[in-house]
């Protein structure tokens, strides 16, 4: 599985609704006490949107910095974007398939 | 840890955004030489566990399936018509060579013992070898 297959993927919850499309993939940091300074990328969730225009600039994240207009207009196209966990996701299809739509967090308490 | 940060150290428990942290940002050797870019992430799934990111995509294979379309077609076309073995697929820098990134890939190997020099020998051969002159030795 490639990086480039999940992002732009369409995704559809368990009764086949459009839920939108993933805009990043998030990983996370892992180390063991006896992998000295190596460290593994896990995929822990993904980041799903209406629509992918923008969300490369990264605006509609957390604490981001950058001009406001900028922020302001990627934050109102990518409002109600989501942060969904990896293990609510039942198939990388395409298109890629969701266990529960209500399970989906909202990314402004990630 | 902030996503949205510029300068990412890989502690343990930190979270990125492939996307926006990693994708098309540059590749440098042990020794500071720029490589090529992030031009997608080979991920590998194992029962019970998360994906896990193995490798660095590097090449015009990549990056045109990665980009799709009109335009990742021509990229790959474009790479079809220049290389000697065009169904080698892109070039594959092991995750475990990555010391750390920041605003750039750093890895713990250098440009040598990866073998990234294809394009350059192509160019090498198909077009810098034509230019009258080229086979004097410079001085």
């Amino acid at each position: 599985m490639r990086l480039g297959d999940l992002l732009g993927a369409e995704v559809r919850g368990p009764q086949d609704e459009p839920v939108g499309v993933v805009t990043d993939v998030r990983l996370e940091v892992r180390r063991t006490p006896a992998s000295g300074d190596a460290f593994d990328l896990r995929l822990v969730g993904l980041l799903v949107s209406r629509r992918h225009t923008g969300s490369l600039l990264g605006y509609e994240r957390g604490h981001s910095r950058g001009p406001w207009l900028v922020r302001t207009v990627v934050r109102l196209l990518h409002r109600g974007a989501r942060y969904v966990p990896w293990s609510e996701v039942v198939s990388t299809g395409p298109p890629l398939r969701i266990r529960s739509s209500t399970a989906l967090v909202d990314r402004s308490a990630r | 840890m902030t996503p949205s940060s510029d300068d990412i150290e890989p502690t343990a428990g930190s979270t990125v955004d492939a996307g926006l942290h990693l994708l098309d940002r540059q590749v440098c050797d042990r020794e500071g030489r720029l490589l090529c870019k992030v031009d997608d992430l080979e991920l590998q799934e194992a029962p019970g566990e998360p994906p896990a990111v193995v490798a660095i995509l590097v090449g015009p294979p990549a990056l045109g399936r990665r980009l799709g379309g009109a335009v990742g077609r021509l990229v790959c076309g474009v790479h079809h018509r220049m290389v000697s073995r065009p169904d080698k697929g892109p070039l594959r820098i092991p995750f475990t060579a990555v010391r750390r990134f920041r605003s750039s890939v750093e890895l713990s190997v250098t440009a040598e013992e990866l073998e990234l020099g294809e394009l350059e020998a192509w160019l090498r051969v198909h077009l810098v070898a034509r230019i009258p002159g080229a086979d004097h030795a410079a001085g």
